[in-house]
């Protein structure tokens, strides 16, 4: 029996080792075949990688074109020769304050952020753009703006280089349609100016400030702090010079500030300002009425802005026409910017009616003079009246009708450009109102208007960048009726789906017993 | 491959899928088109640049029956018993898939046509957005192929393609988690603010590298950016490639 068995297996024994030694040759092939299939698939994926990195890193910017509406997400030869000509060391950071927008659609950011994009890719490493969300990075506020001057918001941009900064707000790169604004109460943007405030914010930040403006202190005035970063944000260094016997005004001032003072100037300070504006120096004061300064006539104030046309009377403005009065008073109310003003310049294009509080009454002296280019910048409703508080504590009133809340006036001779603007109110300038309200407020907006015009900084522009064109997608207003807008729903969202649906039934009917 | 190309595309039409995608397809640009219209402004780029976002919807619907259904009737056994390539197969049945969208996209270009008609315009950011559209759709349909040819069942091969392709659409919110996550890890051990902020973005950014919709954006705004276009092709080809090593590992295979 066991011979027997040991005969079997020997038989056996071969036959079983040739059939591993096939299963091992199998699964050899099987490994190989498999090793080369994972490494063929790994390599690969290493070339798509590498492939992608050198392409988007080395050739990035020669295989990307451009081909937009006035080619919008490219700057222009200006702006890069303006960067080429930039030291290479040069390190320009620009921060938009927010996380970075994915859909770009029907919002600024649509021609702001590829428009960056392409000053980074093109600067060679001067210009870096973050995007860092206040909310997010609490600390990039402080960083960027330490001492706080710049009222930082979510969803500006600021552009930083050797610790100074420019703040760009999305909405003052771009110039807004007024009519529409007044019929739909909506912005309507019809020109973008995207990489002319870039540009040139950066240039104002490297070529340090080109202007300087002082303003008066030691009257027991309204702080500065607000107007000091506007006017540094518009390229305008800013000192102060403190009222007192030895009181100069530099001949490096282009423009000089008086901010709310609660006294009158001085007889020296009121002569050395009429010096400087014999000069041709340009001056805004503003003056409000309040319970500390209702007694003061502003004198020597008056006296500086009589050589100019204008006076500030000691009354302060009632305004009766309710659809002007902001309160049951009458001492706060909407003002209306004069016409003939805004013409002066572009840079009041968007500005209509303010809100002003305590207002002095701002008169003309001569109507008709041709002297002098005396223009009202805003006024009250014909209904307003003005009042005299005496001592006595009898208020007097004056005749009902419009009075002027600011004035600009210029002397139109040869060789002699001064200017000067007035206001009634401190509701342009003072820290009180600019925190309450903010830097995007229409008043603020207009002293920053102000200051541009007589800064004149629209000369003052290092790299002549063009605004350009905006897409418009909008349709024949003619053409798009009820009727064709119904007749699409019915096509393209009903009929077209409708038919393959039904093409899908029919199919699956005569298929479905195959 | 032709011959392949053109049983695959004749088979969307002699079964459901293909109606029933473009059905889909054609209410989904009909929606948008209609919404645009109606408020008096069209821009076609915006439109297709929205759906792109349907892909996750409409790929599946597309490719899962590609290998699946062949594997689940046994047919696929002519890919290896006939004499085409295998690779033939893969590239006949990703042309098929590219063409039908090609067939949906009809429905948009007539949009095009109504738009202009009507005092629109259809500017170069439509067109550039036409062109990334097609090769995000090559490359999601090479996802969908390669998903249907893992298994035998068209649900999971609807359902693989559909994760993987809805990962590729959150990147951006998936990097901003991990930008967020690594921050704060980052700073509780290191207590360094710069190191886990920036830590944190370069992980961000690392995430975003892969994502194509963030690559293509700038073509909508009429900004053609050739890399980002060699990006999605060559991810599609990854994908193509691993479906052919998927079908060809029939052949070696033992398990």
């Amino acid at each position: 029996m066991n011979s027997n068995n040991q005969k079997k297996n020997n038989i056996k024994t071969p036959a079983v080792n040739k059939r591993n030694t096939a299963s091992v040759k199998t699964d050899s092939r099987a490994k190989s075949l498999k090793i080369y299939s994972v490494g063929s698939v790994a390599i690969l994926v290493a070339i798509v990688v590498l492939l992608n990195i050198l392409i988007s890193g080395l050739l990035g910017d020669a295989l990307t074109f451009d081909f937009s509406a006035n080619s919008q997400n490219t700057i222009t030869k200006e702006t890069r020769e303006y960067i080429d000509s930039l030291p290479e060391s040069t390190r320009i950071r620009i921060v938009g304050l927010l996380e970075r927008p994915e859909d770009l659609q029907n919002t600024p950011y649509e021609y702001i952020v590829p428009l960056l994009d392409d000053y980074v890719a093109k600067s060679g490493g001067r210009i870096t753009v973050e995007y860092k969300d206040p909310e997010l990075y609490p600390s990039i506020i402080s960083e960027l703006d330490p001492d706080n001057v710049y009222s930082l918001e979510e969803g500006c941009y600021a552009i930083q280089y050797n610790g100074q900064i420019q703040v760009i707000d999305p909405m003052d790169c771009f110039t807004f349609d007024e009519d529409y604004f007044y019929f739909y109460n909506a912005y309507m943007p019809i020109s973008n100016n995207v990489e002319y405030m870039f540009t040139n914010s950066i240039a104002r930040l490297i070529s340090g400030f080109s202007k300087k403006a002082y303003i008066i202190t030691g009257l027991q005035e309204e702080y500065s702090n607000s107007i000091t970063s506007i006017l540094n944000a518009l390229g305008c260094d800013v000192e102060t010079i403190t009222v007192s016997d030895s009181f100069d005004i530099p001949d490096d001032c282009d423009l000089l500030l008086l901010n709310g003072p609660d006294m009158d100037i001085t007889e020296k300070v009121m002569l050395e300002i009429e010096d400087y504006l014999a000069n041709g120096g340009k001056f805004i004061c503003a003056v409000n009425f309040t319970d500390s300064n209702s007694s003061e006539n502003y004198d020597n104030l008056n006296a500086v802005l009589n050589t100019m046309n204008i006076n500030i009377d000691p009354y302060v403005i009632q305004e009766n026409d309710a659809r002007y009065m902001l309160d049951d008073s009458g001492y706060s109310s909407l003002t209306e910017v004069n016409e003939s003003f805004i013409e002066q310049s572009s840079v009041f294009d968007y500005f209509y009616q303010f809100k002003e509080s305590y207002i002095r009454p701002v008169r003309i002296l001569v109507d008709s003079s041709t002297e002098y280019l005396t223009i009202a910048v805003s006024g009250t409703s014909e209904n307003a009246v003005c009042i005299k508080v005496a001592e006595s504590g009898v208020n007097q009133y004056g005749d009902a009708g419009r009075y002027y809340t600011g004035v600009y006036s210029t002397i139109t001779g040869p060789g002699n450009y001064a200017q000067v603007i007035a206001f009634g109110s401190n509701d342009f300038m003072s820290d009180e109102y600019i925190s309450t309200y903010g830097m995007n407020d229409y008043n603020v907006q207009f002293f920053k208007a102000c200051c541009r015009f007589l800064l004149g900084n629209e000369s003052n522009v290092v790299v002549n960048v063009q605004t350009r064109g905006i897409s418009d997608y909008q349709l024949d207003g003619e053409k798009v009726t009820t009727t064709t807008s119904t007749a699409v729903l019915a096509v393209f969202m009903v009929t077209i789906p409708l038919i393959f649906l039904i093409a899908s039934a029919v199919v699956y009917e005569r298929r479905k017993n195959l | 491959m032709y011959a392949i190309f053109k049983r695959e595309f004749l088979q969307y039409f002699r079964s459901p899928v293909g109606y029933v995608a473009i059905a889909i397809f054609s209410f989904l640009a009909g929606f948008i088109f209609y919404s645009q219209y109606a408020s008096g402004a069209v821009s076609i780029s915006s439109e297709v640049i929205s759906l792109r976002s349907f892909f996750v919807v409409i790929v599946p619907i597309i490719t899962m029956a590609s290998f699946a259904e062949d594997k689940k009737r046994g047919t696929d056994v002519l890919y290896y018993t006939t004499p085409v390539d295998l690779f033939s197969v893969v590239a006949g049945k990703f042309l098929a898939a590219l063409a039908l969208f090609g067939i949906m996209f009809i429905n948009v270009f007539a949009q095009m046509i109504v738009t202009v008609a009507n005092g629109g315009i259809v500017d170069v950011g439509a067109w550039g957005s036409v062109i990334v559209f097609f090769f995000m759709a090559a490359m999601f349909i090479s996802v969908g192929l390669m998903a249907s040819a893992l298994n035998d069942s068209q649900i999971v091969s609807a359902i693989v393609t559909f994760v993987i392709i809805l990962i590729f659409q959150i990147l951006s919110t998936i990097s901003d988690y991990a930008k967020t996550a690594a921050n704060a890890v980052l700073f509780s051990i290191t207590q360094n603010n710069d190191l886990s902020v920036s830590t944190g973005e370069k992980i961000a950014g690392l995430i975003n590298w892969f994502d194509p919709f963030a690559r293509t954006a700038d073509f909508r705004s009429g900004v053609f950016s050739v890399s980002a276009l060699i990006f999605c092709l060559s991810v599609a080809i990854v994908f193509l490639y691993v479906t052919y090593r998927i079908l060809e590992k029939k052949r070696w295979s033992q398990g």
